[in-house]
């Protein structure tokens, strides 16, 4: 897995995102089963899957 | 001696803490069975079950709106009280990049939330987690024993 570059991930705040190996965004999508259809749709392999969160969102510290 | 896997914490792109250190997620990298991509996960220890994104488990084999769970647990989510439902599920553990092991694939209870909003598809914690796999958290590092 590699870290999504810092100016990249500006791009793509509040937005899942699939990363390839280099570190590359290769597909955003506004929800988790959209951004997972639309890789197998590109048929991509491999791409690691996360959410960038927005600036103003507050920082996790656990579940209630 | 039991094989480890050793993987080091990930900066999720959260805004930075006050004094400008970036926050440090302990992540591991999972899939579900049959999935050509990877998600990651963050390991709470603090946390008694483990959890996911609602909108994963179709990927699951799970129709969260059919099917029926095996249990549901009361969850504070979105600043309202409420109860999240409980499934059966199976992932896979996916190695770090550093590790060329083969996938460990496991059994675990997994809630399902919606209004997901985690910069993670998965929070893992006591059950579904720590029973399964012994894992040591330090600053920098997450090793789980296989």
């Amino acid at each position: 897995m590699c870290a999504v570059e810092q100016l990249v991930m500006e791009r793509y705040r509040g937005r899942w995102v699939g990363v390839d190996a280099a570190g590359r965004v290769v597909a955003d999508a506004e929800e988790l089963d959209e951004l997972l259809d639309s890789l197998d749709a590109a048929g991509i392999v491999g791409a690691t899957v996360q959410r960038i969160p927005a600036l103003d969102e507050p920082l996790f510290v656990g579940l209630r | 001696m039991p094989e480890c896997w050793a993987y080091a914490h990930v900066d999720l792109g959260e805004p930075h803490l006050p004094d400008g250190s970036i926050v440090g997620r302990p992540v591991v990298t999972v899939a579900p069975v049959d999935s050509a991509q990877i998600l990651l996960a963050v390991v709470d220890s603090g946390s008694p079950i483990s959890v996911a994104d609602a909108r994963l488990f179709q990927r699951l084999g799970i129709d969260t709106e059919r099917d029926k769970p095996l249990y549901d647990v009361p969850l504070t989510i979105g600043g309202g009280d409420g109860r999240i439902p409980v499934y059966a599920v199976e992932l896979i553990l996916v190695p770090p990049g550093t590790i060329a092991g083969s996938p460990v694939r496991w059994s675990l209870h997994l809630g399902a939330r919606t209004r997901w909003h985690l910069p993670f598809a998965v929070l893992f914690g006591q059950r579904g987690w720590f029973d399964r796999f012994p894992t040591t958290i330090d600053a920098t590092t997450t090793t789980v024993e296989l």
